[in-house]
């Protein structure tokens, strides 16, 4: 599965949907989010040349194509065997925080911005980008320009903003100038200070409200799972490199070491309702869409990334790393709504990093590109902002790719998606409401996750489309809920 | 696979068409103001998406700040990213009550051709927007197999698509078409903006026109006619020649210099510009995704015979290419190099 948005509308009238079926008692039994798009990439990028797959994956996806771009990049150095030289390296890990960064941004104020700092129940027509704007306006302007700077850097190094250009086994395209390096330090002090007032802003006005406070502690959206994600040699986060980490339901670690052997590690499981495989971890095996510390669903992304580390790599984002772990009392964090507060502790440390790389010597430097060797198989990993995000493939002698497959983050957090979906309306169905309020709370028990398919519809003014089917137990349509 | 009947509907032809407007086949560019409205009154726009990576979506924030003034200069009457509508919506309109719906991505289920002709009776004008829509796109790569192959692929054996257990068959799944195919193969398209995604120079003047009134006679292309070529800083020389086919990864080119001149397979020569070369500006040979020009037709023949100039055979001294074919060869992909974005478009044309 390699498409990644729900599509708007369904072949019903649906828009994004999710289903739910109710046993005998009219109580419910069991919920669906289906993905109904599928574009075979593991099959056409048989046969095309390997330099060419980190501009054909990245069309996986157009919200996050330099997640895609690099983890394309890192699987061909694996699979020619090269050393990536410094100025090359650096290059890439600025480019790539830089979009962590920027990605990140766009969820906290403009995805679930409205979420977090309207309110859950705020009047429908201003849970919007513009109700954001409206309400902060002075602010939202602020995030506006910073934001229009971040892209602006990913297309000085990329070539291209929405599907870069720039990396190629081994190294990237060309040297970056003296004269471009100093804009991107100039921008990257733009980024740190507002990462700052961003802190500011959700201790001030996010935190201390009662209703987030009750999302953050909700015992329906706390359910344990296995979480994965890369670390440094100081176990923080790395969006870009490192060692694979997995620790389970309970805080123990179960593999640390390479993240390109992690991929043994894994298994999808298949059905035939939605166009997303279900990845787990063979050694706990699939026990259907279950939560616990038995079964082998894991979560990825930003809550996953803070429970695997045990330290931020940079000092504002320690900080923040060390208010958010008093807060829950410590590690793992289960809650489904942490997810925002970890991707503030993540923007945090991918603008700090950003004006560290930027201020790199080596960051200019002529040496691009590394000696490759002879072409065959590799595993390339990185942190997309949504999550671990793997690449394989297979190159014949002529460099020609034979084998590909990409497990996507979104696609990990399926199983978690569909989890915390089906506790939502199953703690709502209590009430036996089934209606618009419904549909707004299971929309934020997923849209926390920052799935693809969510950014990607909700980027403007408006609301997420969305249906809720509701199925009785003779099989048949019910209800259906949507706006 | 034939979906309709419809391969002859494309940019250019105008002919066979579904739907109730006149039949504008002239390919000049007389400006006409009727049945788009003038200054004085909002276009009526719709915006969707059928098998898209969200790219194109993405791409109306790259006009920056002038997006707002444009939202605040049309009437949106169907876009579900941004408004509350519903299929049930669209279905009630009258025939020609949208002005303009631009579509985005390739059509890959049968959804996708359902929406894109619902969209094509509602509305006077349609636009494919993006490379996806315009030619089949990256996506159209797969079209080399049909969707066994994909489910065999991607599930293994067995696959097939249901709905969830306990619920009927309202609930199942929607099925692939056997090839993703460009917007043109199920309704007729009006107007192209192209690229993957289009470059902001190109979104503005598509806007730039609509809201002028000023919309050029369809069918129309919102790109350059001349070949990127014509807006490369690149340097070219009049004496060039290329002694050997080089793969990007294995060089480091000259930055003033061609790319094309330095052995690397540059789409350029037969694509058409728009976008003010970004790609060769980085370092990157241009990869074709707004299209070819109207000269080059088939992408995969022009460059062909672009090469085929262009090259050193053996009779002319330095020995690299002993006869036509091993430029093909040197080539190693030729599909994936020529058709990268337009496969889905011209695999039934070679």
């Amino acid at each position: 599965m390699k498409k990644l948005f729900i599509d708007p509308i369904t072949r019903l009238e649906g828009h994004g949907r999710i289903l739910l079926i109710l046993d005998d008692d009219g109580k419910l039994k069991d919920a669906y989010l289906q993905i109904p798009e599928l574009k075979g990439f593991e099959l056409f990028c048989r046969g095309r040349r390997g330099e060419e797959m980190p501009q054909i994956t990245e069309r996986i996806c157009g919200v996050c194509p330099e997640a895609h771009h690099l983890a394309s990049a890192k699987c061909l150095d694996a699979c020619y065997g090269a050393e990536v030289p410094g100025p090359a390296r650096i290059q890439r890990e600025l480019f790539y925080n830089v979009y962590i960064f920027s990605d990140h941004l766009l969820h906290l104020i403009f995805l679930g911005g409205p979420d977090l700092l309207l309110g859950a129940d705020a009047e429908k027509a201003k849970r919007n980008i513009l109700g954001v704007l409206e309400a902060y306006p002075e602010f939202g302007k602020k995030v506006v320009r910073v934001r229009a700077g971040a892209q602006k850097i990913l297309e000085m190094i990329g070539g291209k903003a929405i599907h870069p250009v720039f990396a190629l086994p081994g190294g990237v395209a060309k040297p970056l100038s003296e004269e471009d390096r100093a804009a991107v330090e100039e921008k990257a002090k733009a980024m740190v200070e507002l990462a700052q007032d961003l802190v500011e802003l959700f201790h001030e006005k996010i935190l201390p409200d009662p209703s987030f406070q009750g999302f953050l502690l909700a015992e329906e959206l706390n359910f344990p799972t296995h979480y994965m994600g890369l670390v440094d040699e100081e176990m923080a986060p790395n969006f870009y490199d490192g060692a694979l980490r997995i620790v389970s339901a309970e805080g123990k670690e179960i593999y640390h070491g390479s993240a390109a052997d992690a991929l043994e590690l894994l298994d999808e499981h298949v059905e035939t309702w939605t166009y997303v495989k279900f990845p787990y971890l063979k050694e706990f095996g699939w026990m259907g869409l279950e939560p616990g510390p038995n079964s082998g669903i894991y979560r990825v992304g930003p809550l996953a990334r803070l429970n695997v580390a045990e330290r931020m790599a940079t000092p504002m984002a320690q900080e923040e790393y060390e208010r958010y772990l008093d807060f829950f009392e410590g590690k793992p964090v289960h809650s489904t709504f942490a997810y925002h507060w970890a991707r503030l502790v993540e923007l945090v440390q991918a603008a700090e990093a950003v004006m560290a790389l930027s201020r790199e010597p080596a960051l200019t430097g002529e040496d691009v590109r590394g000696k490759l060797g002879e072409p065959g198989e590799g595993v390339g990993v990185i942190e997309a902002a949504r999550g671990t995000l793997f690449h394989h493939y297979v190159l014949d002698t002529d460099g020609i790719v034979t084998y590909a497959n990409m497990i996507v983050a979104t696609t990990h957090n399926a199983a978690g998606i569909g989890l915390s979906v089906k506790a939502m309306a199953k703690h709502l169905a209590e009430d036996g409401v089934w209606d618009e309020t419904l549909l707004n709370r299971v929309e934020m028990a997923f849209r926390a996750y920052d799935p693809c398919l969510a950014c990607a519809t909700h980027f403007l003014p408006g609301e997420m489309p969305l249906s809720v089917e509701i199925y009785g137990s003779d099989g048949k349509l019910k209800k259906r809920i949507m706006r | 696979m034939k979906m309709n009947g419809g391969r002859n509907v494309r940019p250019g032809g105008g002919k066979d068409m579904e739907g109730d407007m006149s039949s504008p086949t002239s390919l000049t560019e007389t400006r006409h103001s009727s049945p788009v409205p003038r200054r004085d009154a909002k276009p009526k726009l719709a915006v969707y998406w059928t098998g898209s990576c969200g790219g194109c979506d993405v791409s109306f924030l790259e006009v920056g700040e002038a997006i707002v003034e444009v939202l605040s200069r049309v009437e949106i009457v169907f876009w579900p990213a941004l408004v509350d509508a519903k299929r049930s919506d669209l279905e009630a309109l009258p025939p020609g009550s949208i002005d303009v719906a631009l579509i985005n991505g390739v059509i890959r289920t049968e959804e996708n051709a359902e929406m894109a002709k619902l969209l094509r009776a509602k509305s006077k004008y349609i636009v494919a927007y993006g490379a996806c829509a315009h030619l089949g796109g990256v996506p159209s790569l797969a079209d080399r197999w049909g969707k066994e192959e994909i489910f065999r692929e991607v599930f293994g054996k067995g696959f097939r698509p249901g709905p969830p257990p306990g619920a009927n068959g309202e609930a199942a799944l929607p099925d692939l078409l056997d090839a993703a195919v460009p917007l043109e193969d199920v309704v007729r398209v009006d107007y192209v903006v192209p690229g993957c995604p289009p470059p902001a120079p190109l979104i503005s003047r598509f806007f730039g026109a609509l809201l002028g009134g000023e919309m050029p006679e369809p069918p129309h292309v919102f790109a350059n006619v001349k070949a990127l070529c014509e807006e490369c800083q690149r340097v070219r020389h009049d004496d060039r020649r290329i002694e050997r086919i080089v793969r990007p990864h294995e060089v480091l080119p000259d930055p003033e210099t061609c790319l094309l001149e330095q052995g690397l397979i540059c789409m350029g020569p037969v694509t058409r510009g728009g976008c003010n070369a970004l790609c060769p500006a980085a370092g990157m040979p241009c990869t074709g995704c707004l299209g070819p020009t109207p000269e080059a037709g088939d992408p995969g023949t022009a460059m062909l015979s672009a090469l085929a100039s262009l090259v050193r055979f053996e009779d002319e001294g330095e020995e690299y290419f002993p006869k036509e074919d091993g430029v093909l060869e040197a080539l190693a992909d030729p599909l994936g190099t020529f058709y990268m974005y337009s496969f889905g478009r011209f695999r039934r044309k070679r």
